[in-house]
């Protein structure tokens, strides 16, 4: 008689019983547990620098400004300016999306970048309200502090209350899930330039894949990018939380839901990544100030 | 070098192409130049409804043969809404497909810029800043400095997990301005495209004959900035194009509002369209290259912001009477069904 044929299916215990008498079902569930075990013990990937290029001098400690936008693409390891992991129908893509067919447009789009930088004048206006007011306080301002300050300066108390609702909203993930040991009580958004300003050096180091330009001059536009946009920010996470909460604030245009951040906010990962020294991530060995 | 945009001779655009019909071959010579996808190109969506026809009349063949058509007379009627509504889609989609052609047949052949369809724009104006999500097709873009203007429709739509936002079809002209100037609404009050129900700010009735048609939405405190921009010769150009328009400044830009119907693809239509976006380049290079907000101090303007905060937004999102109509409707009827419900047995009973 077929061993199944002694199961009884109207009770519930024949049917555990007879699955517990099966090989088959304790390799599936072995293969499960081990899984979930290699996941949990297995350390994180480290980040890896291109062997060609330098990862401790000036030159890599400004193109590391591009690291979550170079990674995130993904284009190539972080310190490499000739963005060598593209393949053609990437390149297509980049091309078509951000529309630089041309040196002249990818100059142009680097421009923009660097400064137009996807401003908008009210979220601007509003983050240095915050950041005055933090220094007139000695600390970070408290939600209520923040709206009244923006509702006192002209401001509309409803969209006040949004978008004081979304960069709280925003920080407090990115400080969930990078660390608070990263991303420190002491560090707030004060603008939203990060992204636009990471962007710009990985579109630097595209024209090189693209044929648009050399090594030498993406090292100097990066230099530029670099001189022009790190001093609005004191650290490495200062930054990273500007490219983050920009990046999810660009494309959803300040309108935060449920599943906003998990569209738009993915490159908290990248961040973690960077930031951390075990991970051998830039940001953790490259200091802030460049000498 | 830049040309003066009040002194540059008047542009001359060749509507030629707006006058004839594409042919085949020019179609789909637009669909391989606009990179139209390949599953929404003529032959394949013809391809299409023609497999959509042939599978209903071979199931509605099947149906008869095996006597199901006679004793269910009511699946051939829905075999045949089917395939009717296959077919008015078809045409509807290559009436559509062979106007966009037209226009950017004329947009290239003025040396211009086109794009079939454009996501995420994120252009400033109120009417696109409130929906969630939405597309421009048939957009025109002119970098000539005499006559800089992008144009085109956009419509809400909804995504994956997202209903799209309550908002009518509309037509737009964007036009850069050589300064930022504070937010002001030209509201159409016969048909207002923004909307402006919820909008903060002053509403400032105009003068004259004027009043019946607009009424100027400012933030408190920039009235007198807003008058000092819409002068009446101006109103009248906009009046000129049609009483469905409607202007807005945001930022370092104008959006003229048009009805979705708006036929960018007729020469007369296109004529007036460019022909006013280079007179409102030329006058609101004229009104506003010299305007400075001087209402606020230096905390709420940090470096790059030229309105203070107050002068930036009118507050709030705005609301479409669209919408509210629609949940007004919504709201009557469960309230009529549910009192029907209650009391209808009564109220029939005492009727008779």
């Amino acid at each position: 008689m077929h061993g199944s044929a002694r199961v009884d299916l109207n009770d519930l215990g024949s049917i555990i019983g007879w699955l517990f008498a099966q090989w088959w079902v304790w390799v599936i569930v072995g293969v499960v547990v081990l899984f979930f075990l290699v996941v949990w013990i297995m350390p994180a990937a480290k980040v890896k620098p291109s062997e060609a290029y330098s990862t401790d001098d000036r030159e890599a400690n400004e193109i590391a400004l591009g690291f979550l936008q170079i990674v995130n693409q993904p284009s190539g390891p972080w310190n490499d300016p000739t963005a060598s992991a593209l393949s053609d129908g990437e390149k297509k893509r980049l091309v078509e999306m951000w529309g630089v067919a041309t040196r002249e447009e990818w100059l142009s789009g680097i421009e923009r970048l660097v400064t137009v930088r996807r401003r908008r004048d009210v979220w601007v206006t509003c983050l240095a309200i915050r950041s005055e007011l933090a220094g007139r306080l000695g600390r970070v301002p408290k939600s209520k502090e923040w709206t009244s300050a923006i509702v006192e300066a002209g401001g509309d108390k409803r969209d006040a209350r949004s978008f004081v609702a979304a960069i709280e909203g925003v920080e407090g993930q990115v400080r969930k899930l990078v660390g608070k040991d990263i991303v420190t009580p002491d560090v707030y958004v004060r603008t939203l330039d990060g992204y636009a300003l990471g962007q710009a050096v990985a579109l630097a180091t595209w024209g090189v894949a693209l044929g648009h330009a050399d090594i030498p001059e993406a090292r100097a536009i990066i230099h530029r990018i670099n001189e022009e946009g790190r001093p609005a920010f004191s650290s490495w996470a200062d930054f990273g939380l500007s490219y983050i909460t920009g990046r999810v604030m660009h494309w959803s245009d300040g309108v935060i839901g449920e599943k906003t951040f998990d569209k738009f906010g993915d490159g908290w990962s990248e961040f973690k990544a960077a930031a951390t020294a075990k991970r051998n991530g830039p940001w953790a060995s490259l200091p802030w100030r460049i000498g | 070098m830049s040309t003066d945009p009040r002194t540059a001779e008047p542009i001359r655009v060749d509507l030629s192409a707006l006058r004839t019909s594409p042919g085949m071959r020019t179609l789909l010579a637009y669909e391989r130049a606009a990179r139209i996808p390949l599953h929404r190109r003529f032959f394949a969506v013809l391809a299409g409804v023609l497999l959509l026809t042939a599978a209903i009349v071979a199931a509605l063949w099947w149906l008869g043969s095996i006597g199901m058509l006679a004793r269910v007379p009511l699946i051939a009627v829905f075999g045949v809404s089917y395939g009717v509504m296959g077919a008015v889609g078809f045409v509807w989609y290559a009436v559509g497909l062979s106007r966009r052609t037209r226009l950017a047949m004329f947009a290239w052949g003025n040396g211009w810029a086109y794009a079939d369809l454009l996501q995420g724009t994120h252009r400033p104006g109120s009417a696109f800043t409130r929906m969630r999500r939405s597309i421009e097709r048939g957009v025109i873009a002119s970098e000539d400095e005499r006559i800089p203007f992008e144009l085109g429709i956009a419509r809400s739509v909804g995504g994956r997990d997202e209903a799209a936002t309550v908002q009518r079809p509309f037509a737009f002209v964007e036009l850069p301005l050589p300064a930022k100037v504070p937010h002001i609404v030209l509201r159409n009050r016969r048909r207002s495209i923004v909307p402006t129900l919820g909008l903060g700010g002053a509403r400032m009735d105009l003068e004259g004959h004027f009043a019946s048609t607009f009424q100027l939405l400012v933030p408190e405190g920039y009235q007198r900035d807003a008058l000092y921009i819409f002068t009446p010769d101006l109103m009248a150009r906009i009046l000129d194009l049609g009483s469905g328009a409607e202007l807005e400044l945001v930022e370092d830009r104008a959006y003229v509002y048009l009805p979705g119907s708006t036929r960018f693809d007729r020469p007369d239509v296109m004529q007036r369209a460019v022909q006013l976006a280079e007179e409102l380049h030329r006058r609101f290079a004229a009104r506003t290259s010299s305007y400075r907000d001087e209402s606020t101090g230096p905390i709420v303007r940090p470096e790059g912001v030229a309105i203070g905060l107050g002068g930036q937004r009118l507050g709030g999102q705005g609301v479409s009477l669209l919408a509210v109509a629609g949940v007004s409707a919504a709201v009557i009827l469960s309230a009529g069904i549910t009192a029907f419900a209650l009391f209808g047995g009564a109220i029939l009973r005492s009727g008779g």
